[in-house]
């Protein structure tokens, strides 16, 4: 018999964001990112 | 003493009548916490990491629920669907995927608690819904640990 196991233990974090790219223009990483691209940034709750 | 038993009836058959509907949104935000007229040490010393000035952020969840009695043509308090657009225009458009306290013109100069939020959020909604619909109560969820319950 297979007495391999997986265990997991879950942690979480909340954090801000932003999906970006520094080497296109505004207008492709807004074109790509769409919200998630907004300069003031936005967040989530994180579970790891 | 007949009418007074006919009123009494009455009333409890619509009070065991009433229903409360929720439709639940969500948005994606970054906020901070602080108090202007404080210095950077006392910002830090009573809200902790919900102070930094590099912002952390949430998926904010959102009940909406509605009061009332299942119409008796449609057996509905009020579509939720309906319901749903008029959230999403009116405040989840403003929130999601932004920084509350830069981005939301109606958190201008409040601190950016779930507590002022979802006041803020009753204040934005109200005036957009239909006059036969009552609102009963929002609850906003900024992690599955935390949450707000406001009956306006």
């Amino acid at each position: 018999m297979n007495n391999r196991v997986a265990v997991y233990r879950k942690e979480h974090f909340n954090a801000a964001h932003r999906l970006n790219n520094p080497a296109w223009d505004e207008v492709t990483n807004t074109r790509v990112f769409g919200k998630c691209n907004n300069p003031h940034y936005h967040g989530h709750n994180y579970e790891l | 003493h007949i009418p007074l038993i006919c009123v009494y009836l009455c009333r409890n058959f619509q009070v065991k009548q009433m229903v409360y509907i929720t439709r639940i949104e969500h948005f994606n935000a970054a906020h901070r916490l602080f108090n202007a007229n404080w210095s950077r040490e006392k910002n830090e010393e009573v809200f902790g990491k919900c102070a930094n000035e590099n912002w952390h952020g949430h998926n904010f969840e959102l009940y909406v629920t509605l009061k009332g009695m299942p119409d008796p043509d449609t057996g509905f308090v009020y579509d939720v669907k309906k319901l749903s657009l008029i959230v999403k225009e009116h405040v989840i458009d403003k929130l999601d995927h932004m920084n509350l306290n830069m981005d939301v013109d109606f958190m201008s100069g409040k601190i950016c608690s779930i507590e002022n939020l979802v006041i803020a959020i009753w204040e934005q909604l109200t005036p957009h819904l239909p006059g036969k619909v009552e609102l009963h109560c929002l609850k906003l969820y900024e992690t599955p640990r935390i949450f707000v319950e406001y009956y306006g």
